[in-house]
């Protein structure tokens, strides 16, 4: 998570094309540099975990055919824009949301953990998508990227394509929301 | 990762802890090792295909293809006309292409002496017109064209089309497409492995893009890939491969870029560069994983399979 600087801080002009070598390599390393946080986005912004696998596939593989156009330093805003609409996309399909439930509920992934940890790991996720899920679309791009990703509003206002001060208002909105959901929730004892 | 709390379950934490702790668990999950995997398999045939396409200049507004409203226009163009003249001569050129019996270009590639050097020009089969793929993929699929597809689980992002490297436990949606690891080229459904027939064609006319192209366009895109057609029936690579090149001199962003894909893996097949055949039919099959013509091209491929690749 160290690198979190996006484009914002290089130099517009300094495009791929021809300063980087091979494209493979560059794409290579666009997914091993990446993959995770791309997935992660995914899976936040209601991709089911089913999906998430071929949804960060084609991510990377538009990224990959417009690895041209990428500015160096620029790949996390493209990949993370991207994704919303890989996500936005998914989202209309209300089926897969079901199909959501039901991967959660039965799937069981091998892990270094203990069953239990892993156990309580996966709902505590689950729960954390349904309050995800109360949101609006807008305001929950907003608040995975803030609050999960950690980005800062600039970089996100950069990924989103809004400006800095939409970015305040929407995580002002989505924490609000989040919290009060969170609350009804657990009073209701879900 | 080890924050999982020991007491029962984390939904005991008051509110404000348990809002931190589930931001902690989301900000550590990762992605499956696997997963990562099949997009470096995926991502590297696709950059495979870039990278020559890299080396050659042609292709002055790619980038203005690959805009976002270009795919839209493109699928109303094509749900629009699919019953027009459009559609018809679209479906006169699958015809034509489909027509020829699937074993012979092999045999035309085997056979054909490699006497005409052929240009690594990839641009056409590696051009991936992103507005005809998104249009692949935003129309529904035909039935044909995948396999019985259950709300496939794959094809998921209209506006972000791209070729799947699958999940082996999942590959029965829509297998054809897959390309497993080490391009084994394994089990094809017969549907897809068919290329005749009427829903493929139509499936063709659905994919077939067409920004701003007017009928007499079409017609002598369609004439062009007919003597493409011809001179691969004559064994004659270069004159195949000329007029394929001079069909994407004149049409950039033709209507049957994929079609003319297609026909460039089996004119550079039989001018006896099967390395390179095999290459641009993976590009094709990753950028066109649903086309009709991926049976035909993949079939075609497999024949180099067993072939010492010799560039």
């Amino acid at each position: 998570m160290s690198d979190l600087s996006l484009a914002l801080d290089g130099p517009p002009e300094a495009n791929a094309r021809g300063t980087l070598g091979k494209p493979e390599t560059r794409a290579r390393a666009l997914v091993n540099d990446h993959f995770d946080f791309v997935w992660r986005l995914l899976r936040r912004l209601g991709v089911p975990e089913a999906d998430a696998d071929d949804a960060a596939q084609q991510v990377f593989i538009v990224g990959t055919r417009r690895l041209a156009d990428i500015p160096l330093g620029n790949e996390r805003t493209f990949l993370y824009g991207a994704a919303l609409r890989v996500a936005s996309t998914l989202r209309r399909n209300s089926a897969r949301r079901e199909r959501f439930i039901r991967s959660v509920a039965g799937d069981s992934e091998a892990s270094a953990r203990s069953p239990h940890d892993e156990l309580e790991r996966r709902r505590a996720l689950a729960f954390l998508d349904q309050l995800l899920s109360s949101m609006d679309d807008d305001q929950r791009e907003i608040f995975v990227l803030c609050e999960i990703e950690e980005l800062t509003a600039p970089q996100v206002a950069a990924i989103v394509g809004v400006p800095v001060g939409t970015v305040a208002s929407r995580l002002r909105r989505a924490r609000h929301s989040f919290g009060a959901e969170l609350k009804r929730l657990k009073a209701q004892g879900t | 990762m080890t924050e999982t709390p020991s007491s029962d379950s984390f939904f005991d934490k008051p509110e404000g802890e348990l809002e931190a702790f589930l931001l902690r668990i989301a900000r550590a999950d990762a992605a499956p090792k696997a997963a990562r995997e099949r997009t470096l398999q995926a991502v590297g045939s696709v950059a495979l295909g870039l990278g020559v396409l890299s080396g050659t200049a042609a292709l002055g507004s790619r980038t203005t293809l690959l805009k976002g409203t270009s795919w839209l226009v493109a699928k109303w163009l094509a749900a629009g006309m699919g019953t027009g003249l459009f559609g018809v001569a679209v479906t006169q050129g699958v015809q034509q292409l489909v027509s020829e019996p699937a074993s012979s270009p092999a045999s035309h590639a085997l056979s054909a002496p490699p006497r005409t050097p052929v240009r690594p020009n990839l641009s056409s089969a590696l051009v991936a017109p992103d507005s005809v793929t998104a249009v692949a993929e935003a129309e529904p699929p035909a039935p044909s064209a995948t396999a019985p597809a259950t709300p496939a689980p794959a094809t998921p992002a209209p506006a972000t089309p791209a070729p799947v490297v699958r999940a082996p436990e999942r590959t029965s949606a829509v297998a054809p497409a897959a390309i497993g690891p080490g391009f084994s080229m394994a089990p094809v459904t017969s549907a897809a492995r068919e290329p005749k027939g009427p829903p493929a064609t139509s499936s063709v006319a659905a994919e077939a893009p067409a920004p701003a192209n007017s009928r007499s366009s079409l017609t002598r895109e369609l004439t062009i890939l007919e003597q493409v057609h011809s001179a691969l029936a004559q064994h004659a690579p270069g004159r195949a491969l000329q007029a394929l090149d001079d069909y994407h001199a004149e049409f950039p962003r033709g209507s049957l870029q994929i079609e003319a894909a297609a026909l460039r893996v089996e004119a550079v097949g039989q001018s006896g560069n099967h390395a390179l055949a095999q290459r641009l039919a993976r590009a094709f099959l990753a950028s066109y994983p649903n086309s009709p013509l991926g049976a035909r091209v993949r079939a075609f491929s497999e024949v180099f399979v067993g072939d010492a690749p010799k560039p």
